[in-house]
């Protein structure tokens, strides 16, 4: 498992005006591993997907993509090598999903056919579930549809890097499940994968490693069960956090109490 | 691991997806057919209609200059065909700077004349008239308009985004200070200007195409047909703007690049239509608007077909304009104001709806 790391934040400082949202974060992402990001609202994970993202510039440290700093990375380059869900779904004017979906192929365009094309959108809008939607404007679809179009789009991009912010905040449970399961096979598949969760359930059960943010700087890193300790969570979320381990599996499930504690 | 997802063996037939979109709408190619008939018919029902009226198979005679009588063929020649030519370049001109205005902002309200773009090239046009410089070169004048029209371009352009989105109100309360200032300049122009000025400067508050003559159709119809010609290379780009700019980005699109260009386009065409036209306004919001409605949002077509429907509308809304209160006539800009601003309340409403509110 020795893969070289494709995507890699080293020490990075991030400013918003004269806020600093992150500061001396690092975060390697690995072909085959799927690594979730956690943390209260205003932590820093949606700042981390933009610092990784490129969207972002970086104060101190840097962010490389396969060995090359990302900001010398023209910006076609980057979309035929990363992909990126932001939690912004909206579409203006009628596009329909299918024509949503296909956008993810504007990159590779000249390298790809228009059979090739279709065949790859049609198998993302299958994965993500919204066949059935193909040939409706997003605008007229729901919050959670909107964000399984934003999904399909990803898919499409066809990447080995996939960066996602909170795209299971709007699915329903089983939807949610499908999506990282997707995001699962593709990571087995050979692809490297950051999720932005507020699922703590979901993260401990598909994530291979777990960033806990608090206040923009690293609280916690590393596998799911010595990451996502009721300890540490409770320091970070200050709220009570009791652990239950289920009979049949012997998984441990970590859930939040109505008991706030100083954190 | 279980796997959840549904058999997807139900969907059998393929191109179902893409056949069931397109059905939706009229085919593109047809409307674009449809639209260059209409136009070549309401062309020649312009060059013969009027005060003085010309029978159809007399036209040809007309234009080439023989075997008709000297009235006919001034009348022909030096007033109803260089009309005639702006009313197409503008019509192309402001429906096209309104394609282009709506896909960068990605929003459908945008247009030239309501953010204030065609005030701003009128502001520079009218400026360019009282310190003389149109005495210097004929070109002069429509670059004082590029200029003015571009500085409230960018101007409005950084004022309304928002975190890479278009804010509605914004918008709107943007344009609403930018023709605010531009008419207190134009005013205060007006306030200091001799008489012979003041009539050019009048007719920037009145849109029309009455004072066409074949020399302002020269000086503004290499801009215009440079700007309409880039404007195919901007449409894959635009479409994808529509998910906002971060999302455009993240798909391999250069943003700043794309707005650089489409911004200077967008100045190039409006300050066109402006210098010789004054301020028509909400050709650029009806005409893209109604074209989406039949054709759908992708840019390619829109742009060429709403283009084409421009220069078609103003054929016709001259046509009208001169002929309804025969001998007198309308200014262009009140009739399309008239058609067009009831549209505008219509779609504000329904964007308002759909926004909840505009913030």
């Amino acid at each position: 498992m020795s893969s070289p790391n494709v995507l890699t934040a080293n020490r990075i400082t991030v400013q918003r005006g004269s806020n600093t949202v992150l500061q001396d974060v690092s975060v390697a992402l690995t072909p085959g591993t799927l690594t979730c990001v956690v943390g209260p609202n205003g932590s820093g994970k949606s700042s981390l997907v933009g610092a990784l993202a490129g969207d972002l510039p970086v104060t101190v440290g840097d962010v490389s993509l396969a060995g090359e700093l990302l900001a010398n990375v023209a910006i076609a380059d980057r979309a035929r090598r990363r992909a990126v869900m932001t939690q912004d779904h909206s579409v203006a004017f009628g596009f329909a999903v299918y024509d949503v979906v296909r956008m993810g192929r504007y990159a590779t365009r000249s390298h790809a056919t228009d059979t090739d094309d279709h065949e790859i959108v049609l198998a993302a809008l299958d994965e993500a579930d919204i066949r059935e939607f193909a040939s409706r404007p997003v605008q007229q679809l729901s919050g959670g549809e909107r964000a399984r179009v934003a999904f399909a789009r990803l898919l499409a991009q066809q990447t080995p890097v996939m960066l996602l912010d909170e795209p299971t905040a709007a699915l329903d449970i089983r939807h949610a499940i499908e999506l990282m399961g997707s995001v699962r096979s593709r990571v087995d598949g050979g692809a490297a994968a950051l999720v932005v969760m507020h699922d703590l359930t979901l993260t401990r059960q598909w994530a291979d490693e777990v960033l806990v943010l608090n206040q923009g700087t690293v609280a916690a890193t590393g596998r799911p069960d010595t990451a996502l300790t009721a300890e540490t969570l409770s320091g970070v979320y200050g709220v009570a956090f009791s652990e239950f381990t289920e009979q049949t599996t012997g998984q441990t499930t970590l859930v939040a109490q109505p008991t706030f504690v100083a954190s | 691991m279980i796997d959840l997802r549904r058999s997807t063996t139900e969907s059998t037939n393929e191109l179902t997806v893409q056949s069931s979109i397109r059905n939706r709408r009229i085919n593109p190619a047809v409307l674009c057919v449809l639209l260059a008939v209409g136009l070549v018919v309401a062309c020649i029902a312009n060059i013969s209609l009027g005060a003085y009226d010309v029978p159809v198979s007399h036209l040809w005679s007309a234009m080439t200059g023989s075997g008709v009588d000297d009235t006919t063929r001034t009348v022909i020649q030096q007033i109803r065909l260089p009309r005639l030519a702006l009313a197409l370049i503008v019509g192309a001109c402001l429906a096209c700077a309104g394609v282009l205005m709506q896909g960068i902002f990605a929003n459908p309200l945008a247009e030239p004349a309501l953010v204030g773009v065609s005030s701003g090239a009128a502001v520079g046009a009218v400026v360019a008239i009282l310190i003389g410089l149109t005495a210097i070169a004929s070109w002069s004048l429509p670059i004082a308009a590029f200029l003015g029209g571009l500085s409230v371009t960018v101007g409005v352009f950084a004022m309304a985004r928002v975190n890479g989105r278009t804010e509605v109100l914004t918008l709107i309360l943007a344009g609403i200070a930018v023709n605010a200032f531009a008419g207190a300049i134009i005013g205060l122009v007006m306030s200091v200007a001799d008489d012979a000025q003041l009539r050019s400067i009048t007719f920037w508050t009145l849109g029309s195409v009455s004072t066409a003559t074949w020399s302002k159709v020269l000086v503004i119809l290499p801009a215009a047909i440079l700007g309409l010609a880039c404007t195919p290379l901007f449409a894959h780009r635009l479409d994808l703007l529509a998910l906002g700019e971060q999302n455009a980005r993240h798909l391999g699109v250069d943003v700043d690049r794309l707005r650089r260009q489409v911004i200077t386009v967008i100045a190039v065409v409006t300050a066109a239509a402006v210098a010789v036209s004054g301020i028509i306004s909400f050709v650029g919001l009806v005409i893209p608007h109604a074209i989406r409605l039949l054709i759908g949002p992708s840019h390619r077509w829109l742009l060429i077909c709403s283009t084409l429907a421009g220069a078609l509308l103003l054929v016709v809304a001259d046509l009208v304009a001169r002929t309804i209160v025969e001998p007198r006539e309308l200014p262009l800009g009140v009739l399309t104001a008239l058609i067009g601003s009831p549209v505008f309340f219509w779609l504000l409403r329904r964007e308002h709806r759909r926004a909840g509110a505009f913030a």
